[in-house]
């Protein structure tokens, strides 16, 4: 019984996004609101499960087969994933779509569907490796020589991790004999490194995730939204479970976590691009997803709504410096999804980001959590850029309530009732740590300018440093 | 000192020459022939590791004392082989449109171009 549920949820939340695709692809498809049905019935799926609650686990085939898994943490990532591909069809228009962009969204969603509920180490790889060529042809697609070049560092960094994590299921299968996540506790740690690193590349984490600011700053806006939405998240998931199940990465992920967070934040509090910085984000948020393992699923669902809201948002902007659009100004009706998507990032209660940071928050303690409240703070610091954006005559903030911006701001206002968390003294604590943050904002940073140094983000660099990283938790574990 | 484990040491040696490659070659072509080294390499760790005596994974009676190599990894690296060269085939397309672009192939020189 359970496994003909398993091959019916597969065959809707897999074949059927894959199938669709490949319609789309023979029909010359560009209109994305056809496929709006696929993702619906992903949300409603898993939204339905979720509520319904309860886990199970099946090997489809017996030994040696599939293994799935469909517990809260896996649906809670295919809810996101269905909603944040609703949100981004809603937000593009259809003559905007270059031809390939719908087929790749419908196999994009299914394979991401295929990562948050596989369960065993080797479907992970290939469906990452899957990920990573359908996210080298989406940040092509605008065929400008920097997106392709920035395409082609991506995949070169990104395979080396992935060859890294083939090794790692390797060394795993000797002392197991099972590629099954549940064999995870007792896979030697040279193995858990390996599948760490590998992943991390993907998930955008501190240093071997950061080809993430190149590729997420110059792709499109819808896609830099599926991106930091959908694509890093196929990286962290299985870090999540990772972290959860075997003690050796339970250990590591939540150093890699702050030290992503930090390093993230720092860099955005200074970078006048505002692409740039929401990328930048997107690595120190990845830090928040990972600092809490058993909860980290609840902050990657608020984070996928409100990155992919900033990244339309800041796609339809007629500038990307921030400079300029601070002596200009801003129309309206761009500024308001900017405003509220900012003021969600930043915790503000009621808008998402609020209740997915007290779940964090709630469950951290000590040096760690210091460590967190301080990139909290220049989270706020460094929207406070947007947050305080002029407004320019002549905008009309009707036209700012576009379906997209509603249906995103919907979702996130659900999401904090959802998750509960309205005491007086989380809402105090979110509120100081925003009002830190823009009162630091108008005393500092709006008067300097600093210039940190990028070159660690070559790509010599950055496989070099992964190295180096593995060389060091190694070398520690060996001490 | 067996054979399995000299095979290891060299294909691990294998693994890092490729990643050597990927570091220190400037030209674009020989950064991906670098990693596709790596990729040999990381299969070849496959196979080899198939190379086991001691317990026969899908004949049920274990007792039987043939010499099988395990069929597990052999058939799972089939598939990591497939992504591995479509990886390959890919980056080189677009290595070829980069090369239209900036009628260069190295690396330094194109990141040069984002520099100001």
């Amino acid at each position: 019984m359970e496994e003909l549920m398993a091959i019916l949820f597969v065959s809707l939340l897999v074949m059927v996004p894959f199938f669709s695709g490949i319609l789309m692809l023979a029909g010359k498809g560009r209109d994305s609101r056809i496929l709006l049905p696929v993702w619906t019935a992903t949300a409603l799926l898993a939204g339905f499960m979720l509520v319904k609650g309860g886990a199970f686990h099946v090997v489809i085939g017996g030994l040696y087969g599939v293994e799935l898994m469909f517990d809260t943490f896996s649906w809670t990532f295919v809810l996101m994933n269905g909603l944040v591909f609703i949100g981004v069809t809603l937000s593009v228009k259809k003559e905007r779509l270059p031809f390939l962009a719908c087929p790749l969204m419908a196999m994009l969603h299914g394979t991401a569907n295929a990562v948050f509920i596989s369960y065993d180490l080797f479907n992970i790889f290939i469906c990452i490796d899957l990920i990573g060529i359908l996210a080298f042809l989406f940040i092509r697609l605008g065929k400008r020589p920097r997106q392709i070049w920035s395409a082609v560092q991506y995949l070169i960094v990104g395979n080396v991790g992935m060859i890294l994590y083939l090794v790692g299921c390797l060394y795993g299968y000797k002392a197991t004999g099972s590629f099954s996540m549940e064999t995870l506790p007792a896979i030697p740690s040279v193995a858990v490194y390996l599948l760490v690193i590998g992943l991390s590349v993907k998930g955008g984490v501190f240093l071997a995730g950061l080809w993430l600011p190149e590729a997420h700053g110059e792709a499109e806006s819808a896609v830099s939204a599926l991106l930091s939405g959908v694509i890093v998240k196929c990286g962290i998931a299985p870090l999540l479970r990772l972290a959860e199940l075997s003690p050796v990465a339970s250990e590591i992920v939540p150093v890699l976590a702050v030290a992503s967070a930090i390093y993230g934040v720092s860099y955005a509090v200074f970078d006048k691009d505002i692409k740039k910085m929401l990328a930048y984000h997107t690595i120190s948020q990845a830090g928040f997803i990972l600092a809490v393992p058993g909860a980290g699923h609840l902050y990657a669902i608020s984070h996928g709504l409100f990155k992919s809201w900033l990244f339309i948002a800041a796609g339809n902007l007629p500038s990307r410096d921030l400079e300029s659009l601070k002596q200009d100004g801003i129309k309206a009706e761009f500024w308001l999804p900017l405003f509220l998507g900012a003021l969600a990032i930043s915790g503000m209660p009621l808008l998402g980001g609020f209740g997915a940071k007290s779940i964090i928050f709630g469950q951290l303690s000590g040096f760690p959590a210091f460590l967190m409240y301080i990139a909290a703070i220049g989270t706020a610091v460094s929207f406070a850029k947007i947050v305080f954006l002029p407004l320019s005559a002549g905008g009309d903030l009707k036209k700012a309530l576009s379906l997209s911006g509603l249906f995103f701001l919907a979702c996130l206002v659900f999401r904090d009732i959802a998750a509960g968390y309205f005491v007086v003294s989380y809402i105090l604590k979110s509120l100081v740590i925003i009002g830190t943050g823009w009162a630091i904002y108008f005393l500092v940073t709006s008067r300097k300018s600093v210039h940190l140094p990028k070159g660690a983000e070559s790509l010599e660099h950055i496989i070099g440093l992964l190295f180096i990283m593995l060389l060091f938790m190694i070398g520690v574990s060996g001490l | 000192m067996d054979i399995v484990f000299l095979a290891r040491l060299l294909l691990l040696s294998v693994i890092l020459i490729g990643l050597w490659g990927v570091l220190y070659k400037k030209n674009l072509i020989m950064k991906i022939i670098a990693m596709d080294i790596m990729n040999t390499g990381a299969i070849s760790l496959f196979v080899l590791s198939s190379w086991q005596r001691s317990r026969a994974p899908v004949i049920a009676d274990s007792t039987v004392k043939v010499a099988t190599s395990d069929p597990v990894p052999q058939a799972v690296i089939l598939t990591a082989i497939v992504v591995g060269f479509s990886v390959l085939a890919l980056l080189v397309v677009y290595v070829m449109d980069l090369s239209r672009y900036f009628h260069t192939l190295d690396t330094d020189r194109i990141q040069e171009r984002w520099k100001s």
